[in-house]
């Protein structure tokens, strides 16, 4: 298991992508985060640390897409390049590479689909070229569709012409899947198919470390925090 | 001279000597902090973090008679100046605590430890330190009396000061080990309930626990917490604490832990001024988890430069 630790970050591009979603990239020492794990990033003025998830990762840089929803959004959204961050990594447990799967389906629904991306590229670094479901609710909310490009089985569904992800998802010839999305999606996906599966969660969490049980939830093992035996939870421990 | 850390600190060329030790019921600690109940887990797990056996010891995730699941989520909310819980003491009950947890703490742990120790009625905190008190590894039981009283119509114990005295008489005779109250700040007077509890022949106070609060989310007009209310901690308590430290202090003997907002050296030293032989920190181990190993690390120089050679003779020394 990699090593949780913090790191002063410089920030190298902080730009929106779309409205209200921005992608900010970090660059500070050499750490290794595995696809489906989160970073807790300390933002000027906010007592807490705030949960990212990864959108891609290479050694140094941690690429993170994130959508403005409160207060810690919006000043971290006006944090200009050059300046620094603290950040936390090594944190959560992500998506599982060494599941037994070789054609595994992959689905991001929202910016959800971001950590699909880092993903998809880990599991193409292990040959295994997957196939991909994107969904947003309008073309005019999608994002990262040039980077999802480099893969050629991937399709996008949009609420606006009336598709969902789970559409898609009835042509069955996959044996695995990973998901991240909002939790509607998550749970009609986990219910809809009957292969194996996980599923990365969100919940409002504290120290990210699993000791204060903010983020603490009932699955069919009993309880756990989403923050250290989360987010990615394999399918059948999730209680919807 | 063995070297110890905390203890002694070099200064150029200067070597400082630094006495940091205090003592809780005749307990020594290498030094007074302590990380609070429900920051902490069951501590082992912090060793990925550092070597807890720095810390002077510390107080484990508050323990039932039977496994609680908590709350529904969430479970917390932020403010300017801290966070807002309502875990609702999810742990998984007194036995398996002393069958597995204990055992896990031993072998990383050589130190004791404090036992957090909550109750829904008077039965279930003796039958809690009944078991505790054969723990050797257990110096101090700290009673939450925060909890709901669930015969008593869900008013927490600790509002009570004839509930509390009531707990604190029947626990003392079940237990040899030293009893300390956790008190909750959210009374009118919590000089009173100190009052009851040295009368009750408690062993030591520990304030304050958190102060109720709420927060509400604009985009839905409905409070953040599934349980609408949960405790507030962070620096924005920590003047309500040592208030509260001070004046229960200047009433009673009995060692105070004092405990709310802490999370430097600093405030470390204030807090023993009004009046606390040793202090917990709570809220900044969720904000950073060496937090405690840093506050230790800079107690000897934040002694320096307050002109402090030994930690035990500040106690209370803001008194008149």
């Amino acid at each position: 298991m990699n090593k949780k630790k913090w790191g002063e970050y410089e920030i190298a591009g902080n730009q929106e992508i779309n409205k209200n979603i921005y992608e900010i990239l970090l660059e500070g020492e050499n750490v290794d985060i595995q696809p489906g794990q989160f970073v807790n990033v300390r933002i000027p003025n906010q007592f807490l640390a705030r949960p990212f998830s990864i959108a891609d990762f290479d050694k140094n840089q941690i690429h993170i897409v994130y959508k403005v929803v409160g207060r810690g959004t919006e000043t971290l959204s006006k944090e200009k390049v050059g300046n620094n961050l603290k950040v936390l990594t090594g944190l959560g447990n992500g998506f599982d590479l060494d599941e037994k799967t070789t054609k595994p389906v992959l689905i991001g629904g929202g910016t959800g689909v971001a950590p699909i991306y880092y993903l998809a590229r880990k599991l193409l670094e292990k040959g295994i070229d997957p196939r991909i479901i994107l969904g947003f609710r309008t073309k005019e909310e999608s994002i990262y569709l040039e980077k999802f490009r480099s893969f050629k089985n991937c399709q996008i569904a949009y609420e606006s012409d009336h598709l969902l992800v789970t559409d898609y998802l009835k042509e069955n010839n996959y044996d695995y899947f990973y998901a991240c999305g909002p939790k509607p999606m998550l749970k009609a996906i986990s219910e809809l198919t009957e292969i194996d599966g996980e599923v990365s969660l969100e919940s409002r969490m504290a120290c990210g470390i699993g000791q204060c049980k903010c983020c603490s939830t009932e699955t069919t093992e009993g309880m756990k925090t989403l923050c250290k035996e989360g987010p990615v939870l394999k399918k059948r421990l999730v209680k919807w | 001279m063995q070297r110890r850390p905390g203890f002694k600190e070099k200064v150029g060329e200067m070597v400082m000597e630094k006495d940091t030790k205090v003592t809780l019921s005749g307990w020594e600690l290498d030094n007074p902090i302590i990380p609070a109940s429900g920051t902490f887990s069951y501590g082992y797990e912090f060793q990925e973090f550092y070597d807890i056996n720095k810390l002077g010891s510390f107080s484990f995730k508050g323990t039932t008679k039977y496994p609680q699941k908590g709350n529904p989520l969430p479970r917390v909310a932020e403010y300017d100046s801290g966070l807002i819980n309502s875990v609702g003491l999810e742990n998984p009950g007194i036995h398996k605590v002393i069958e597995e947890e204990l055992p896990k703490i031993k072998e990383v742990f050589h130190k004791k430890v404090i036992a957090n120790i909550g109750g829904n009625s008077l039965e279930d905190f003796i039958y809690n330190c009944q078991l505790i008190n054969t723990c050797d590894q257990v110096g101090i039981i700290e009673l939450n009396v925060s909890c709901p009283n669930v015969h008593g119509g869900k008013i927490p114990f600790g509002t009570n000061p004839q509930l509390v005295k009531e707990i604190v008489k029947e626990v003392k005779k079940v237990t040899k080990k030293p009893v300390y109250v956790k008190l909750s700040p959210n009374v009118t007077d919590i000089v009173e309930i100190a009052i009851a509890c040295e009368e009750a022949e408690a062993d030591g106070l520990v304030l304050i626990n958190t102060l109720q609060g709420m927060r509400i989310d604009l985009k839905t007009g409905k409070p953040i917490l599934s349980k609408i209310m949960g405790g507030c901690s962070g620096p924005a308590i920590f003047p309500i604490a040592e208030r509260m430290v001070y004046q229960v202090y200047e009433q009673v003997k009995i060692p105070i832990i004092g405990v709310g907002g802490i999370d430097s050296a600093e405030k470390v030293l204030e807090m023993m001024y009004a009046g606390a032989t040793a202090i917990e920190i709570g809220a900044a181990n969720l904000v950073n988890p060496w937090a405690c190993s840093e506050i230790i690390d800079d107690l000897p120089a934040t002694m320096e430069k307050y002109d402090i050679k030994c930690l035990r003779k500040i106690i209370g020394k803001a008194h008149r």
